[in-house]
């Protein structure tokens, strides 16, 4: 792909609109995290080494986001998702630094680290917010996106991504490790137990592009359910790692807190379908 | 959806696509750096310091403005900042004191306290 010699205003104006569509879109789907002060305080508290996993880790599942449901409505495989993983980037740092800035938390004179680390946390969640925003903001605008055709290892890439966004919504606050504290096993099982019930069907219910599962919910549950609540309980220990939850906390406490996020994380990869 | 016609059919990217995506490349590296460098480099522990930055009469007694400094590389957390003036002490608490970072307390004191006040930073918790 080459820049061409000559610039089209028409092209540069539909892209503008894009553009703004992702602003709208990493605004909308970032908030929530922008105005959660835990957010603020893990820019200093979060260890830088796995904040820098966090965002390493957050290109290979943005990169599969724009591929499946990037922004702009031309869509040319890999290597322009590449291009709109970038952008997406580029949208989620300046929405949180001026969002932030705005509500008065990043400090003119805090260390490059410290912003550094508050801007990361969001930007991922606003790039996120970016991607979507083709598929969520564009009424009527049907033709975005890949999803139609994903593969099965796609479908369970989807899953994630869904889990993912809800669970890093819900995990910043103390409240998930108290909930945990709070549980008595049962109430753990019962959790469970609804976690995959409730994945179930919604997967169950909106269907798969596989469409040969519809109709065979005990294929669908083996295919779908199960790999993607295990996949789910995975997200939501790497989340609790990442903000420092499972420091210091027995197994059971851990084990405890991934199915306190995983119920969320449940209707995050179930509703996946219906968001990207 | 044969690669070949989709790429035939489709204009190359906008001029203002190439901008953004570079500016994304850009902010990524560059926050990459910073804490690539933190998270790298040796982490000191944390390292609290008071020190009085101004003082002035207040409806009741005097204020102390001190600044509480964290030279060290890991951020603390509920730290605590005493003054002594004599007999008369004071103590404020602060919830997080970043890694680097520098944040604003203020004692209370029945005299002036510049020259004579003795600060310290009694102990804090790692976050």
């Amino acid at each position: 792909m080459t820049v061409s010699a000559r610039i089209d205003p028409a092209r540069e104006r539909a892209y503008a609109k894009d553009l703004a569509r992702a602003f709208g879109g990493a605004l909308l789907f970032s908030l929530p995290l922008l105005m959660t002060m835990e957010m603020w305080w893990f820019g200093f508290i979060l260890e830088p080494g796995r904040l820098a996993v966090f965002l390493l880790a957050a290109l290979p599942l943005l990169l599969g986001l724009a591929f499946y449901a990037g922004f702009s409505a031309e869509h040319r495989g890999l290597g322009h998702a590449l291009l709109d993983t970038l952008v997406a980037l580029a949208v989620g740092f300046l929405t949180a630094a001026a969002v932030l800035g705005l509500l008065g938390v990043l400090e003119a004179g805090a260390p490059a680290r410290q912003i550094a680390g508050q801007l990361t946390l969001q930007a991922v969640a606003g790039a996120m917010g970016a991607l979507l925003a083709g598929r969520q903001l564009s009424a009527g605008r049907d033709e975005i996106g890949d999803e139609a055709e994903a593969t099965y290892p796609g479908e369970l890439f989807l899953m994630v991504a869904g889990a993912l966004f809800l669970i890093l919504n819900l995990a910043p606050t103390e409240e998930m490790v108290l909930i945990a504290y709070r549980m008595s096993p049962i109430h753990v099982i019962a959790l469970l137990l609804a976690s995959i019930v409730l994945l179930h069907a919604v997967v169950y219910s909106i269907g798969f592009a596989g469409q040969e599962e519809q109709g065979r919910p005990v294929t669908a549950f083996f295919h779908y359910t199960l790999p993607g609540y295990a996949l789910v309980l995975l997200v939501a220990l790497y989340v609790l790692w990442v903000f420092g939850r499972t420091d210091g906390q027995g197994p059971g406490e851990t084990l405890d807190a991934m199915v306190v996020l995983a119920f969320p994380g449940s209707l995050g990869a179930a509703a996946a379908r219906l968001l990207v | 959806m044969a690669a070949r016609r989709t790429k035939a059919a489709l204009p190359a990217p906008a001029l203002l696509e190439w901008i953004m995506g570079g500016l994304g490349l850009l902010i990524v590296l560059a926050v990459l750096g910073v804490i690539g460098a933190g998270a790298l480099g040796p982490r000191a522990p944390a390292a609290p310091e008071a020190r009085l930055v101004d003082a002035r009469p207040a409806a009741a007694g005097w204020l102390a403005e001190v600044e509480v400094s964290n030279t060290g590389d890991r951020t603390a957390a509920a730290v605590r900042i005493e003054g002594r003036l004599g007999a008369d002490t004071a103590a404020a608490t602060l919830d997080y004191l970043p890694a680097r970072g520098r944040e604003t307390v203020f004692l209370r004191f029945e005299q002036d306290p510049r020259g004579a006040v003795e600060l310290r930073v009694s102990g804090w918790s790692e976050p």
